[in-house]
């Protein structure tokens, strides 16, 4: 099955699902948020990796996620950020929207068949 | 930290309260970071270390951008929110400020008024001690003696001595600027008034166009139906003619034949007489809807048009009032100003009589005047009035007596030539108006024809308008007698579609100019004429660019 064409671009207003999802499982710094998205998507999404950067700031400044600064694997001095009682509650809210809106689109994309009405059935009269 | 984030713009968020060197640092070390994780891992996909760092930056995109939007996030837009903060300060100061002003004016004004209101009541306490007392007014309280002043037994009474302050000069001085400026407003209303009744005479010329188009358009139809079915039954008449003959002579094959045709083209020619009655009965019911249309139409915009002439006629009071009360306000100012009591507003009548040149008084004419009043340029407003049973007429307090002034009139009467009056009063004399009197000569109906140069034969109606007469003298040079139209009382004639009109205000002898203009249209030509003995006008040789011309309709 040939696989759909990717343009490399994220859908519009994806992003700071798919960080409050990949920090779901844990803290993480922006490096890790990125591969996680390009692993658990198969490469499929390639977010330009930059751009996580001012959406994380944004989350930390709303107070979905917070951050603080550690040592990564290989030792070095990296910030880590972490989801907050109050991301989690935004998480939840950004999936049921995202597939609310996904059901939305397969609705348009794959319309229902049309009811069918019952067929009257005729009663034999007595002959 | 609160969520200011989701409804303020990130300029005017708060900081965090870092060392923005500090925060400088942390986005370059956290974005350094990446970029290195990114090269080691090109490096360990086999890549050369310069290229791999290369292919890292591509990967992460314009550093610097990220940078700056995540510097702007953390800190907010500091120049932004400056400009946003100067903004701000200046409008609270200026507002500040006015109302600084505003409080200021208002205490100001209302000492004033204290002060003027004090004065007042201390010159009516006096006044009414005067008058209690019955006894002339000390000339000056420090000096005046209660024995002498009983002692002294004069009948006359003297007007007390009053010392204007300054705050009641300048009192007066604000109420003139404040009448002065409701009244270039009420004339602006006025103004307005005027040129909506304008707008409104053309919208109403045209739609009479149009409904009128219809109904000729209708009759027109009517006309033709009728022609054919005149026709028809011609015809009709001549088959039925043959047939009997041809029935008459029976017998042979061609008399047959002859039936035949006769008796199919006599039923085709029934079926078209039946067709076209049914269609003449349409088109006479559309004439008679059209009719009945154009009149409800011309009912609608007649009462559209009272309205609206009730409308200017209370803004032309409107306007009265407020320059009545200019003057009271300008006489109590000069007044206070010299020190003298106020003269009072002398306001006086123009008033005459219309006369036919035996003598006999002319009821009914239409007086048409306009008052002009200087108030350093002037202002105008014009009157309409009819004579009565004895010809006289009076236009109540248009003129103001002590002001420079100017009385134009004209007036019109059936039957009769018009006639007009001018006189300036230079100087303001306090004295009444002289009467006016016009003695009218018989006029004589001209039948004119307007033709439209480009287009000769269109149907078009036409307004003509006197501007101008000059009567024949009876000795010495010609008098000159002009039409003044201020406000929307308007003297016209209106021609029929074929541009035909009866003049009725011009007299044998007579020089005279009319305007011309087509209905509904405000551009109007000037037309010299000359009325000859026979009744017929020469007309004065055209002018380039003259887009109408008139002749005689006899000598059509």
């Amino acid at each position: 099955m040939a696989k759909a064409k990717n343009d490399g671009n994220l859908p519009q207003g994806s992003l700071d699902l798919l960080v409050l999802k990949a920090l779901s499982a844990g803290s993480k710094h922006g490096y890790a948020v990125a591969r996680h998205i390009q692993l658990a998507s198969e490469d499929f999404l390639k977010v330009e990796e930059g751009s996580l950067y001012p959406a994380l700031h944004r989350m930390e400044r709303r107070g979905w996620i917070a951050a603080e600064w550690g040592l990564s694997e290989a030792n070095r001095r990296a910030k880590y950020y972490k989801l907050t009682q109050s991301g989690r509650k935004q998480l939840k809210v950004e999936v049921a929207a995202w597939r609310a809106m996904v059901e939305a689109i397969g609705k348009v994309l794959e319309p229902a068949p049309a009811k069918l009405l019952p067929v009257p059935v005729p009663v034999r009269g007595r002959q | 930290m609160p969520d200011v984030s989701s409804f303020l713009p990130y300029w005017l968020w708060p900081g965090d309260g870092r060392d923005p060197a500090d925060v400088e640092d942390d986005i370059a070390a956290e974005l350094e970071f990446h970029l290195d994780m990114l090269a080691e891992e090109n490096e360990r996909q086999g890549m050369a270390p310069d290229q791999a760092r290369q292919a890292a930056e591509a990967t992460f995109g314009d550093r610097e951008a990220f940078a700056k939007q995540c510097r702007q996030i953390k800190r907010g837009d500091i120049v932004m929110l400056q400009r946003f903060v100067a903004i701000v300060s200046v409008v609270l100061v200026l507002s500040v400020v006015g109302l600084a002003w505003q409080t200021y004016q208002m205490n100001r004004d209302q000492a004033l008024t204290r002060e003027l209101l004090t004065q007042n009541q201390d010159e009516m306490r006096r006044l009414a001690t005067i008058l209690e007392q019955n006894q002339p007014a000390p000339a000056t309280p420090s000096t005046s003696d209660s024995n002498t002043a009983s002692a002294t037994k004069s009948p006359t009474l003297r007007q007390p001595s009053f010392i204007p302050s300054a705050a009641a000069v300048q009192l007066a001085q604000q109420r003139v600027e404040l009448l002065t400026r409701r009244l270039e407003l009420r004339r602006q209303s006025l103004a307005t008034r005027q040129d909506e009744f304008r707008a409104l005479r053309q919208a109403e010329a045209k739609s009479a166009r149009a409904m009128r188009a219809a109904v000729d358009e209708a009759q027109q139809k009517v006309a033709k139906l009728n022609v054919e079915l005149a026709k028809l039954v011609e015809q009709r008449k001549q088959l039925q003619t043959l047939l009997a003959s041809a029935e008459e002579t029976t017998g042979n094959e061609a008399s047959e034949v002859q039936i035949g045709e006769a008796t199919q083209r006599l039923d085709s020619v029934e079926a078209k007489v039946v067709r076209l009655q049914a269609q003449l009965e349409n088109a006479e019911r559309q004439v008679t809807n059209s009719l009945s249309a154009e009149s409800g139409r011309a009912l609608e915009w007649r009462a559209r048009r009272e309205g609206l002439a009730e409308k200017f006629r209370q803004a032309e009071e409107a306007v009265l009032q407020a320059e009545l009360d200019l003057q009271e306000a300008e006489a109590e100012q000069l007044a206070l100003q010299s020190g003298k009591e106020k003269s009072p507003v002398q306001r006086g009548d123009v008033s005459g009589g219309i006369f036919a040149t035996t003598g006999e008084p002319i009821p009914g004419a239409q007086v048409l005047a306009v008052i002009k009043t200087w108030h350093g340029g002037y202002s105008q407003r014009g009157y309409t009035t009819k004579s009565d049973s004895k010809g006289l007429f009076t236009l109540r307090n248009a003129i103001s007596l002590n002001r420079k002034y100017a009385v134009q009139l004209a007036t019109f009467a059936d039957g009769f030539a018009f006639a007009s009056y001018y006189k300036l009063q230079e100087n303001a004399t306090g004295q009444p108006v002289e009467k006016v009197e016009l003695f009218l000569n018989k006029a004589t109906p001209i039948q004119v024809r307007v033709i439209a140069n480009l287009k000769p034969d269109a149907k078009q109606r036409f307004v003509i308008r006197p501007v101008q007469r000059q009567p024949r003298p009876i000795w010495g040079g010609r008098e000159t007698h002009l039409v003044y139209s201020e406000g929307i009382e308007l003297v016209e004639v209106l021609s029929d579609d074929a541009g035909c009109a009866t003049i009725p205000w011009l007299a044998i002898g007579d020089r005279a100019q009319i305007s011309v203009s087509l209905q509904g249209e405000n551009r109007a030509e000037l037309k010299r004429l000359t009325v000859e003995p026979n009744g017929l006008l020469k007309f004065a040789a055209l002018k380039p660019g003259d887009d109408y011309h008139l002749v005689n309709r006899e000598s059509l």
